[in-house]
């Protein structure tokens, strides 16, 4: 079993060479299949894990050794939400539904799916730079004004934090000349200053990537810009890879607890001013990113579980935004849902899950999060967590009150098929998620 | 090997690192500051393949360079293709003529 | 199953049954529906509701509570209006706020004991948050801001939904809690309170919105006195009020649309052209008064003599001038209609098939007084569920 590992890295990587190769109407259907092989793969794998390849046959530490563990398993979320988004752009002729766009997607699902069983900091770093490079471009892939200046912010920021990374990964192989994570992280207790600030260098670096407060400028922009099925992949997949990053690299849990509570309200607070949709969807991942620091620092396994469903509902989230502007023709989008009440309706689902009410799938990470903050002792981050809440709350409200209260409109008809699946899809997934929310944590929370 | 003398090396990669900083933080030119990444970047390969020349030698710094030239010269294609767009839609690369025009 | 720990809940006793027939009775006096959207949420919430009575632990109760606020939103906002709207947003504001509060309390009662049962011992910090969320949507002052807002802009049955029993959904769940922390100073203080503002209010809809805040506020009131008959009252009280007040929503709804008049004061002379409607809204003007032998009286003596028996006498004194202050702000009402000027207002009685929601809360009102036998029910509820 564990020899499908380098499969699950090299099949998306692969698929994403051939694609640009292909005629157009065959690309579409070629990415579809390469995803929902590497998530039957990645699935396969989860069954089966812990697991481990050698490449190469060269044991550790000569070799690169992949690891597949219970984080790992967040490659099958990875896999499954890039293959409904391509399902989405199915009919779409922007850019991104262009071969070369179609291989810039799967690539990046090749940069996420290898940086999740990397076992030692070099590959690491490797698909840490693949997946960032297709973000980059991902986000560029959009005929709005701006995207491009979007993207080269996102670029600025998302190198600067990578080239950070390289200092600290070559920092820690000075000190211990190690670089495989397991090693390192046993040899930090004993270890002085030096390692410890090489970790911080990872954490600030990673912290960029994961759009944590206050590092997350690029993301609202970038959201603004970005075609939605991007956004779903961005919000949903990409900022998490920032917080796998820093699960690999443990380092200062107070801080991160800072700047998790810090997150909630920033994303919280910024949010309520926004007018346009998709930025209030951005401030509320800033958010929930916060969200899942403090689950960092007080309970990993809240963390892992918020991750998981809060991919999942904001993509749904993103992708219904989407429709709805594409069947629109803007981004007003007063009185739109009322013609459109399958798309409303998943997109209400997924808020409802956003917003953690029980019994959905964002309850589960929260609940975990706020007892694991109040056993800790530390209340006043679990004040902040609810206030967020409220917050963002009231934000989402004031969409679908535009979306259902507003005066209906004529012209607009329900999402097609290939773009309301995936939404429906996602939805249902962010509510059943947390019907077997106990059965889930248990699973992520084995070692 | 703790005195400044001792860590000129290390220093002065360091010291070059901060001059890619600063350009990338405040020159407004946008070519400038991939310049700037560019040089923030090279300041981190000097350095490790400085640290490459302890005892005993290792050649994964060396592979670590390698690696990281490969990204930051992808890294440099990718930001000058995003500023040729940038050009287009724009008509200026100047950070504060684009906060006005966005 | 929900998360490591955490399993809901479901079971039926007879403070729950009680409840869930309330609302089962209720819900089927203001169909028909106005529309797919008003009729999906209209089921919606009625399942909330009765999940709400039947929950059997913390957690379940939690969900269906929030479940509960966030589908009457759509409920609340059913006509559209600017004004609608905001009231909306008032009112979504006030009950995730009190959502929350409640959500932190069942968090830390968790952390706390490992359980989120009803009875899970924890400190009185604990039992404050959570009586504090739950006193959002039980309109206790000062949380009691979304009911005057949401009253007069939501339709008339919407509003009979809101103060039959959603208010009634925070005293239940302070009845199942069973705090020993003393509610009774705030208690009293709303029923006062209200009661004063309800009769210097004009716009019917809003004065009745404040005897609403005014009368719920008697649950907790005699939940504070500790004996079981004043819980029994209590109880009772939920029931007949939910059918009093939702009476009176549904003639002060037929009111505007039939003779066009939102404020009490204009109401002059008008049982002279609504004779049928007019009396209906005397009855349970009557009933919530609690003058013999309607059911409101019922639900007072059962709570006085409980109180009396516990030597509540300051609860007691409240009670009864809660009584006196429905008096004030509901027999003007009634007089002036029968026996003031004719008003030059245009009005007829409605149809029949309107009108028979009404009635047959007037009919109710009547009925329920003269039956013992429920009063034995709320006995058996306060025993079980207190």
């Amino acid at each position: 079993m564990a020899h499908w590992i380098p499969a699950l890295v090299a099949l998306p990587i692969f698929g994403g060479v051939v694609a640009p190769a292909l005629p157009r109407r065959l690309a579409h259907l070629w990415a579809l299949v390469v995803l929902v092989a590497t998530t039957g793969i990645a699935l396969a794998l989860s069954l089966d894990a812990p697991a481990s390849y050698a490449m190469g046959g060269w044991p550790a530490p000569y070799g690169i050794e992949l690891h597949f563990d219970r984080l790992s398993s967040f490659s099958v979320v990875v896999a499954l939400v890039t293959t409904l988004a391509v399902a989405y752009t199915l009919h779409s002729s922007g850019p991104l539904a262009s071969r070369e766009g179609l291989a810039v997607i799967l690539l990046g699902t090749g940069g996420m799916t290898g940086f999740l069983v990397a076992g030692d900091f070099f590959t690491l770093f490797v698909f840490l730079e693949i997946l960032s490079l297709a973000a980059y471009g991902m986000v560029a892939m959009s005929e709005e004004r701006g995207a491009g200046l979007a993207a080269f912010r996102y670029l600025l920021m998302g190198a600067s934090a990578s080239i950070v990374i390289l200092l600290s990964v070559g920092v820690v192989h000075t000190l211990t000349g190690s670089l495989n994570l397991v090693d390192v992280q046993q040899r930090l207790p004993d270890a002085g200053l030096p390692l410890h600030l090489a970790m911080a260098g990872f954490t600030a670096g990673f912290l960029v990537k994961a759009a944590a407060f206050p590092l997350h400028v690029w993301l609202p922009d970038a959201h603004a810009t970005a075609p939605s099925a991007v956004s779903a992949l961005l919000s949903g997949l990409i900022v998490k890879m920032g917080i796998v990053g820093l699960i690999r690299t443990p380092g200062v849990d107070d801080l991160l607890l800072w700047l998790g509570g810090a997150s909630l309200l920033a994303g919280a607070l910024l949010a309520l001013v926004q007018t346009d949709a998709k930025r209030i969807l951005a401030y509320s991942t800033v958010a929930n990113i916060g969200l899942i620091l403090v689950g960092l620092s007080v309970e990993r396994t809240g963390a892992m579980v918020h991750m998981v469903n809060h991919a999942v509902a904001k993509a749904a989230l993103f992708l219904a935004a989407g429709a709805f502007t594409h069947q629109a023709g803007s981004r007003v989008l007063d009185g739109v849902g009322r013609r459109m009440p399958l798309t409303t309706l998943a997109f209400a689902l997924a808020t409802i899950s956003v917003i953690g009410v029980p019994p959905t799938g964002g309850f589960t990470g929260k609940w975990i999060i706020a007892v694991g903050a109040l056993e800790a002792g530390q209340p006043v981050v679990v004040g902040v967590l609810l206030l967020s809440s409220i917050l963002l709350a009231l934000c989402y409200a004031r969409i679908l009150q535009a979306l259902l209260f507003a005066p209906a409109r004529s012209d607009v008809d329900e999402a097609p098929l290939s773009m309301l699946l995936p939404i429906a899809l996602l939805a249902l997934l962010s509510v059943g998620l947390g019907l077997v929310g106990a059965p889930l944590t248990a699973f992520l929370g084995r070692p | 090997m703790t005195t400044l003398a001792g860590n000129l090396d290390y220093v002065a990669t360091m010291l070059l690192f901060v001059i890619g900083v600063w350009t990338l933080v405040s020159d407004p030119n946008l070519i400038k500051k991939v310049m700037g990444l560019n040089i923030m970047e090279t300041a981190v390969f000097a350095f490790i393949v400085t640290s490459g020349a302890l005892e005993p030698p290792s050649p994964i710094p060396h592979a670590l360079v390698l690696t990281g030239i490969v990204v930051a010269v992808s890294t440099t294609a990718v930001a000058l293709a995003l500023l040729l767009r940038v050009h287009r839609e724009f008509g200026t690369l100047d950070l504060d003529e684009l906060r006005d025009l966005w | 199953m929900i998360a490591p720990g955490l399993h809901l809940h479901f079971g039926l006793d007879p403070l729950g049954v009680l409840f869930a027939a309330t609302a089962a009775v209720l819900w089927l006096l203001v169909l028909p529906p106005r529309g797919a959207r008003y009729g999906i949420f209209l089921g919606v919430t009625f399942v909330f509701t009765v999940g709400v009575a039947t929950a059997g632990n913390l957690l379940t109760f939690l969900v269906c509570f929030e479940l509960l606020s966030l589908s009457f939103w759509p409920l609340i906002v059913h006509d559209e209006t600017e004004e609608a709207l905001a009231a909306g947003r008032a009112y979504l504001a006030y009950v995730l706020t009190g959502g929350s509060l409640l959500l932190l309390g069942v968090v830390a009662t968790f952390a706390a004991t490992g359980t989120v049962d009803f009875d899970a011992p924890v400190s009185p910090f604990v039992t404050g948050l959570l009586l504090a969320g739950l006193s959002v949507k039980a309109a206790l002052i000062p949380v009691h801001g979304w009911v005057p807002r949401a009253h007069p802009v939501a339709p008339a049955p919407v509003s009979a939904l809101l103060s039959g029993l959603m208010v009634a959904t925070g005293s239940l769940g302070m009845i199942r809690i069973a705090p020993e922390l003393s509610l009774a100073p705030i208690a009293a203080l709303t029923v006062v309170v209200a009661g004063v503002v309800a009769i210097r209010t004009d716009d019917l809809k809003r004065r009745l919105a404040w005897s609403t805040i005014s009368q719920m506020a008697y649950v907790p009131l005699a939940l504070s006195v500790l004996h079981p008959e004043a819980l029994a009252g209590g109880i009772l009280h939920i029931t007949h009020h939910a059918f009093m007040k939702g009476g009176l929503f549904l003639c002060a709804g037929l009111i505007l649309h039939h003779a066009g008049i939102r404020q009490a004061s204009r109401m002059a002379g008008l049982a002279r052209q609504m004779p049928w409607t007019m009396g209906a809204f005397t009855v349970l003007s009557l009933g919530m008064i609690g003058i013999p032998p309607l059911s409101g009286f019922v639900t007072k003596w059962v709570m006085g003599s409980g109180m009396a028996a516990a030597g509540a006498w300051f609860s007691l004194a409240v009670l009864m001038l809660g009584a006196l202050l429905a008096a004030l702000y509901l027999m003007p009402i009634v007089h002036a209609a029968w026996f003031g000027p004719r008003s030059e207002v245009v009005a007829e009685d409605p149809p029949i098939r309107h009108l028979v929601p009404v009635l047959a809360t007037a009919v109710l009102t009547v009925v329920l007084g003269l039956l013992p036998r429920l009063v034995e029910v709320a006995r058996v509820a306060a025993g079980a569920g207190g």
